[in-house]
């Protein structure tokens, strides 16, 4: 027996190994000794320029050999504004903004200035992101916000705030303006054509309110991250409607790819759907994640700040049905240490910068494979490994357990409690299996429903009395498109159908949908399970032991509202039971 | 929404369960007072502190509820009547956080109804001062979805109809089992524990079975 642990024991210890191995021989380290690197490298294909204390250091993308350094003496000890290459008639420069308020513009050759603006200092000069548009280069400095001809450097515009500072924030193209949260909390529409405008203003209850990072825009909607000292929120707004998410702690960069959204915090990061309203899918990790995070190809990379060194990545893995956020490998630095930079991911390597100031090179045949398929890595097979794992030791230490006298007093309990564990963590997949099962019941009220909505999410508000009174009398059938496209009389109080709807991923985003459509009041709460709804109309869950209770396709609905998928032509029915 | 759920009853509902549930209680108790608690004092504090913040600490986990094993105990070692009155205490008590409502009377009831099986099958569950960890493991295994299922009879506050009952039951199998699987990892923890002081089981269970015997 001592034999097989010992082979098992080399046999793990040697596929380890050859797989570090392996990797180290493709990994090149440079100490940049430069100072903090906050901010990840980016290349134009040819160099990799990386962004130290004072410094721009361009490296071969091939070999990772110094090109040409520039120095730039800043007053603080950070540089988090990241660089951006632009061309200008065929010439390509590097734009940089620092921590003393100046921009700058480089030759990307040979890192030869060719010119630089200085804009006033108040706070922390140039934090933010620069953004190209057109011809310009979109300055935001610590109090304003201006625009510098990208050949010459002249200024083109500038708006400057007298009570106002800004931190990491980044301008947003919005409309024929530009958004920009500020220190005090309030997101501003910035013109250069009129007076600023306040577009959100934070509420009493976040303390000393801070948006410190690019808001992101999406559709009609804005995702603002308002930063407290206690607590927090992604704010969702179309500034009509306005729906509040928790997020607790600092936050990092939002992240957004194909209308999935990352929140990450400094206590943990969350995935958002947000292809109709924002709905939290899934925690994925609850280490601290403050900087920039990446959402590129469907792959989520996260800088891990606690000195591990690593950069978390996840993928969608969808081989059981619901598609999850699986995590895949991490990166991580040779010298460990507090990360905020993003990764440089490029096509012959992946270049990794830290705290510490050291540049880890990668080349990434290896991390490619990995990447492109993270479903294959976390395939079913893997899965039911995953459940044996818990499974045969916990039913080994059982039986054992029964059958020594005087083991049964901890083998057994640590054997179930292995079981309980694996059943814990597989809870969702024993659910769908169970889930399945349940047929479909027909309920009467589909079969109300127009032909003209088949194949369509279609959702049934049927309150009886208690809806609002222009609804009473009637089965009124409203459109997607807000045109009521048939009343038919209806002697036992009213029901409104509202249908037509496509793409909807959950039943919160289209009773949402729904109650917009239908001009009815819509009131939720967030609960550990999921969201709940406490209202709809005036219709008040719970008022005389009543309850708000929903039906998916004729079955009861036991999750909350954002916690199953639904179909295409899902029938979602609203009752007061 | 049904289900578990942390928004109130009508004020007036509300404390008419809670009246009702209280009047249960003191029944419960005041009709054993003629018999001393003595230790078995202790052993209703303990199960009761334990039961109760237990079902706290573990509110977020999947239906893993301390409290089932934890009364079938009680009804085993302090009797059926003043297990019942630990049940209906433990539910109001950890209700009193984790939310309120026409639940309240099936979840007190339900273990009460398991502190009943407790007391009932005493002599099984405990032989010669000890407890025989597996029969305790298999009865947690059963009335973990025994009690679920009682619980579930909520639903037909509403409109639900027995195929709507059926299937949230299919629905909630997991959940069930999850609360099982809980059951038997308490048993199998807290049987060799309470194994340790096999006065405690002697006594009361003669106790128990002397007395009992003539409530049921």
């Amino acid at each position: 027996m001592r034999r097989i642990n010992a082979f098992a024991i080399i046999l793990l210890l040697s596929i380890s190994s050859s797989s570090v191995l392996a990797e180290s021989e493709q990994r090149i380290s440079i100490d940049l000794a430069r100072g903090m690197i906050s901010t990840a490298p980016i290349t134009n294909g040819e160099i990799v320029i990386i962004k130290s204390i004072g410094n721009i250091t361009a490296l071969d993308i091939e070999d990772g050999k110094e090109k040409w350094v520039v120095e730039h003496t800043t007053p603080h000890l950070f540089e988090i504004s990241p660089p951006l290459f632009h061309s200008v008639s065929g010439k390509e420069m590097l734009l940089v903004g620092w921590t003393d308020g100046m921009v700058c513009a480089y030759d990307v050759n040979t890192g030869v200035e060719l010119w630089n603006y200085s804009t006033e200092m108040k706070g922390y000069g140039i934090t933010g992101a620069l953004l190209i548009d057109e011809n310009a280069v979109i300055v935001p400095y610590d109090h304003g916000l201006m625009a510098l001809d990208t050949a010459s450097g002249l200024q083109l515009w500038d708006v400057a705030f007298e009570e106002e500072l800004f931190y990491r924030s980044s301008p947003v193209t919005f409309d024929d303006s530009y958004l920009m949260g500020s220190e005090s909390g309030i997101l501003w529409k910035i013109s250069p054509n009129s007076a600023p405008t306040k577009l959100y203003s934070p509420v009493a209850e976040i303390e000393s309110a801070k948006i410190r990072g690019p808001v992101l825009t999406l559709d009609e909607r804005v995702l603002i991250p308002v930063q407290g000292s206690n607590n927090g929120s992604l704010i969702e707004t179309d500034f009509s409607s306005t729906v509040v998410h928790s997020a607790l702690g600092t936050i990092a960069m939002l992240a957004e790819y194909e209308n999935w959204v990352v929140a990450a915090t400094s206590q943990n990061t969350t995935i958002y759907d947000c292809s109709t309203w924002c709905t939290s899918t899934q925690i994925l990790t609850d280490e601290p994640v403050t900087g920039e995070v990446d959402f590129n190809a469907g792959i989520i990379t996260l800088p891990v700040n606690d000195g591990s060194g690593k950069w978390l990545r996840f993928g969608q893995d969808c081989t059981l049905g619901n598609c999850t956020w699986v995590e895949i490998a991490p990166l991580i630095h040779s010298r460990p240490q507090y990360l905020t930079a993003g990764v440089g991911n490029f096509v012959n390597a992946v270049f990794m910068v830290n705290d510490a100031g050291w540049v880890d090179i990668i080349k990434n045949d290896v991390l490619k494979e990995e990447t492109s398929n993270p479903k294959s890595q976390n395939s079913s097979d893997n899965e039911d490994i995953f459940a044996l794992i818990f499974i045969i030791p916990g039913v080994i230490m059982i039986v054992v357990g029964m059958r020594k006298e005087g083991w049964e007093n901890y083998l057994p309990a640590l054997g179930a409690s292995i079981i309980l564990l694996g059943a814990g963590y597989y809870l969702q997949a024993i659910s769908d299996l169970t889930s399945d099962t349940s047929e479909s019941v027909e309920d009467p009220l589909r079969k109300s429903i127009p032909e003209l909505w088949n194949g369509t999410q279609v959702v049934v508000f049927d309150f009886g009395n208690d809806f609002p009174s222009r609804f009473l009398g009637n089965e009124t059938f409203i459109a997607s498109t807000g045109e009521v496209i048939e009343t038919r009389q209806f002697p036992d109080g009213g029901r409104v159908y509202v249908g037509g709807f496509e793409g909807y991923g959950d039943v919160r985003s289209l009773t949402i949908a729904a109650t917009e459509i239908a001009s009815v009041e819509y009131v939720e709460h967030h609960e550990g399970m999921g969201y709940r709804v406490d209202r709809i109309g005036t219709v008040l869950d719970g008022e005389f032991g009543l309850w708000l209770q929903y039906y998916e396709d004729g079955k009861v609905g036991l999750l909350a509202i954002d916690a199953n998928s639904i179909d295409d032509d899902a029938v979602i029915i609203w009752k007061l039971i | 929404m049904i289900g578990p759920h942390p928004a109130e009853v009508g004020q007036a509902a509300f404390w008419i369960i809670h009246l009702v549930l209280l009047c249960i209680l003191m029944a419960l108790i005041w009709s054993t007072l003629k018999r001393p608690f003595g230790r078995e004092m202790g052993l209703f504090m303990s199960y009761g502190i334990t039961a109760v913040v237990g079902r706290l600490l573990l509110e977020g986990a999947p239906n893993i509820q301390p409290v089932t094993i934890l009364m079938l105990l009680a009804g085993a070692h302090i009797g059926i009547r003043r297990g019942m009155a630990l049940a209906v205490l433990t539910t109001l008590v950890s209700n009193m956080f984790l939310g309120s409502g026409l639940w309240t009377i099936y979840q007190a009831s339900g273990w009460a109804l398991i502190a009943l099986f407790g007391g009932l099958l005493s002599s099984k569950l405990v032989e010669n001062g000890r407890i025989n960890m597996w029969r305790l493991a298999s009865a947690g295994l059963v009335l973990a979805f025994a009690f679920d299922w009682w619980v579930s009879l909520y639903i037909f506050h509403g409109d639900a109809s027995i195929s709507t009952y059926l299937q949230y039951l299919i629905s909630g199998l997991s959940y069930d089992l999850m609360h099982a699987l809980g059951n038997v990892t308490f048993a199998f923890w807290l049987a060799p524990i309470l194994n340790r002081s096999p006065d405690l089981n002697i006594i009361n269970t003669k106790v128990q079975q002397k007395h009992d015997s003539l409530v049921v």
